[in-house]
Parts: structure tokens; C-alpha cells; sequence
């Protein structure tokens, strides 16, 4: 089955959003081309190596990464889709 | 970095940065020289990327490159033309017009062609176009479950059929989704009296938590969902694979009639119309809550008869006289129900008109995917 249904059926209303911020992920070359401005806003959380990016207004993709630079990052791993508030 | 994703239209994604920024496409438009028609045809997946419209998003929209735009742009339209080829393999043409392909996935657009076919696959079981099937859900031949006659026969049944399985089939694969134990006819009645407050809510939100948080307490499978499109179904009642399943969607215009409705539901089950060893599907069609008898049941639940006629001899002129009014504000809190609810008993009883007490009910809002 593919990605985009499993998104949609288990998140719903947000599916769009997560759609979006995943597609520039898969295009992306490394982490420094993810915007720090919206939509994505991409932002370094507490804690180790942690990020988010926007879905929404209250709605952020949380992911790890290993340890470097944006610009040398090609990988990530998603933890969680969250409510900040 | 994710090479499995179905990339988004770069349209839609382009827009989402124009919105996130406060740029119009008329600012763009200046910005960058090009007409407001081409740039409208580029967000529209009508145009392909020029080098020169990525160059002027990079100048614009800080923190994406040009490069970033063009490759995204290029890697879409190798992913079309993947999936272009897959469906010439795929004979979807063939599939559409044998099970409704465009027709039910009709208000679902995320899920593509490939998907819409390997979804009825599952959902009915079979491998190839030409494998026998037969269909699930009998429909009684008593149940009216089309208003437009037009829209009766053959045909239909067969694609209510249809988008039947694929509902369950998708809410069976919902991630919280759990095989659901009935608790039995009893027990279901049971819980109907001690639950009664759930239903007075006013919120479409709270409504579906408290349907679920009851489906669940009563083993049966609720889904929600859209509408078979280009019919009047609202819902339906059956058995499945050993769960009693209901379907609601979002034909219901009003949090009480969902109410309404899915009480009229669980009383088809209390009264033994739909059980686990009886194959017989219940739909629920746009002509309203039809079936008296049971309808009759379901009031009842809400308010005592008694009550309720007093309530009704008020009417006058497909009105409530103020006196009238008085009275179902107070019944409502005696009976611990809403006066809404209330309102829509005396609008299908035609006692007084659909335009009347508009403030006591509340619109109801399904936000679905599936």
C-alpha cells in the first residue's frame, strides 16, 4: 500500500500538511535545504539532535538526526507528529 | 532524503509557501514579470517549472534554492511518468467501468489510480478483473434505501455494495483500528439507558468522541465516513466478518440528527433486525429516518411518549406558541435530553416547520478522510 494512503487515513484533516513537509524531505538533498522560514520553519529543538518542521499551526513532525552540520545531514528519522499546545 | 513518498503537486506546495510568506500571485506576478495567467497555470500543474520562475521563487520565498524548485519539479514528473506506465499495465479504464473506480474514490483524491484499484481488490477479495466475486451485503428488498427512483435498481446495489466493503475495508485499516466483540442485545440496552447524557452535546467533536467512546463500550464498529458519492445513502447497519458494523457519513446535516440517527441504528440491533447470525444490511437513506416503528422506539429513548404528545398537541400553524416553548425547555431538562432533539421529533412529525427553533440545532461537521 502506498504512503499517501496510510497518512491519509490515519491522520486525517493533516494528512496534506504531512504530505508536504515529507515531499521536500524526499527532494531535499540534505537538511539545509528544509527552510528555516514557513511554511517548513525548520527549527532545532532541545535535546539531542532533535527538529521540527510545521505542519500546521499547532502541528509539528518531530525527527532525529545524527550528529553535523544542516548541510551534511542526509538522514533522518521521524518520532512524531505532535500537538505543541 | 525519503525515497517512498508520493511527492504533493509542486502547484500545491508552491502555494503553501506563497501563503506561509504573504505572497500573493499578483505580487509574484510583478515581481518576477510573468503574467498572472502564466504564473496561474504553473501553480496549477498546467505549465512545467521554467529555470527562470524557480530563479524568481528562490529571490522571493528565501531559504529555497532555484535548484531545490527545479529538481523537486523534475522528480514529480518522473514520479507522473511511473505511474502513467504503471496504469497502462493496469487497465484501469476496464476496471472503472466494471466497479465505479471514479465514481466512489470520487471524494477521496489521495488516493491514486494504482490504489483505487487495489483497494477494490482487497476489499472484495479478488486478483484479476475477471475473477468471480459475489457481492456482500444483500440489501433487503423491503428497505428503501434511494429516494430518486432514478437511482434504484441494479446498478446501484451493486455500487453500494461496493463502496460498503471499501469503507470497512479502509477503517480496517486504520492504525488504532481493534476487532470489536459485541456485547449482546441486552447489554447493549443496558448501556443505552446508562449513557443517555452522551447524547446531549452540541459539538460535532465531541459527538463523534462520544459515539466512538460508546461504539466501543458496545463492541460494535462504528465508521465514519463520506457519502457513497452520487447517491442518498446516509448510512447503513450490518453485519461483517463477525462485527456489527454502522456506517454514518456526512449527509447528516445536524449534530441531532446524527443523534437521531445512530440511536435509530442501535435500536434496529436491540430489536434483533441486524445480529451477528443474520445476514441483512440496514440503510439509511436521505428520505429521512424512515421505518415508524422503530423511529417510534428511538423517540421514545429520548422522551416518554407521554411528554411528547402533550408537546405535540401544542402545535399550531407548524409553530410552538410561547407557552409551547416553555414546556420543551422544561421537558428537555426533565427528560435529560436537548431541546434540539426535541425540534427535530416535531420537524419529522411535520408539527411545525424547518424553520422554526433553527436556534436549537446545531450544524454537524464531518471531517473525514476515508
Amino acid at each position: 500500500m502506498s504512503s499517501e494512503k496510510v497518512i491519509a487515513i490515519n491522520y486525517g484533516k493533516l494528512a496534506l500538511g504531512i504530505r508536504k513537509r515529507l515531499s521536500e524531505f524526499a527532494v531535499a538533498l540534505n537538511l539545509g535545504e528544509i527552510s528555516t522560514n514557513p511554511p517548513p520553519l525548520r527549527h532545532k529543538l532541545e535535546g539531542r539532535n532533535l527538529w521540527a518542521v510545521s505542519i500546521s499551526k499547532n502541528f509539528r513532525i518531530i525527527f532525529q538526526t545524527g550528529d553535523g552540520d544542516p548541510g551534511q545531514i542526509k538522514s533522518i528519522i521521524i518520532a512524531d507528529v505532535c500537538d505543541y499546545h | 532524503m525519503n525515497e517512498n513518498i508520493k511527492l504533493v503537486n509542486p502547484g500545491i506546495l508552491i502555494k503553501d509557501y506563497l501563503d506561509a510568506n504573504g505572497v500573493t500571485q499578483t505580487q509574484l506576478a510583478k515581481l518576477t514579470g510573468y503574467s498572472e495567467k502564466q504564473i496561474s497555470l504553473i501553480l496549477n500543474d498546467k505549465s512545467p517549472l521554467t529555470k527562470a520562475f524557480a530563479e524568481a521563487l528562490e529571490e522571493e520565498l528565501p531559504g529555497n534554492s532555484a535548484a531545490f524548485w527545479l529538481r523537486y519539479a523534475e522528480k514529480f514528473q518522473e514520479q507522473e511518468l511511473k505511474e502513467a506506465s504503471e496504469l497502462n499495465g493496469l487497465d484501469y479504464k476496464a476496471w472503472d467501468s466494471k466497479f465505479h473506480l471514479a465514481k466512489l474514490f470520487k471524494k477521496m483524491p489521495f488516493i491514486g489510480k494504482t490504489d483505487q484499484i487495489n483497494l477494490v481488490k482487497d476489499a472484495i477479495g479478488i486478483n484479476s478483473l475477471n475473477d468471480k466475486f459475489s457481492h456482500r451485503f444483500v440489501y433487503d428488498n423491503n428497505v428503501v434505501f434511494l429516494r430518486d427512483e432514478s437511482k434504484c435498481g441494479k446498478e446501484n446495489r451493486e455500487y453500494l455494495d461496493l463502496w460498503l466493503s471499501v469503507a470497512v475495508h479502509l477503517d480496517s485499516l486504520r492504525a488504532d483500528s481493534e476487532k470489536r466483540m459485541f456485547v449482546g442485545k441486552d447489554a447493549l440496552s443496558s448501556l443505552l439507558a446508562k449513557y443517555k447524557p452522551l447524547w446531549q452535546t452540541t459539538n460535532s467533536e465531541q459527538l463523534i468522541a462520544n459515539i466512538s467512546y460508546f461504539a466501543s463500550a458496545a463492541g460494535i464498529r462504528v465508521i465514519l465516513c463520506n457519502s457513497a458519492p452520487l447517491t442518498y445513502v446516509r448510512g447503513a447497519t450490518f453485519p461483517y466478518k463477525g462485527e456489527i458494523c454502522i456506517v454514518l457519513t456526512n449527509r447528516f446535516k445536524t449534530i441531532e440528527y446524527v443523534v437521531f440517527a445512530f440511536v435509530h441504528e442501535l435500536m434496529h440491533i436491540t430489536n434483533g433486525d441486524v445480529s451477528l447470525d443474520k445476514e441483512h444490511t440496514e440503510i439509511l437513506d436521505e428520505g429521512g429516518i424512515g421505518e415508524a416503528v422503530i423511529s417510534g422506539v428511538a423517540k421514545n429513548y429520548f422522551v416518554s411518549p407521554g411528554r411528547y404528545k402533550e408537546l405535540r398537541s401544542l402545535c399550531k400553524n407548524s409553530t410552538l406558541p410561547p407557552r409551547g416553548k416553555e414546556m420543551l425547555f422544561g421537558i428537555a431538562r426533565e427528560e435529560k435530553t436537548t431541546p434540539g432533539m426535541l425540534v427535530t421529533f416535531l420537524q419529522h412529525d411535520k408539527g411545525i416547520n424547518y424553520s422554526s427553533f433553527r436556534e436549537c440545532i446545531h450544524p454537524f461537521y464531518l471531517s473525514t478522510t476515508t
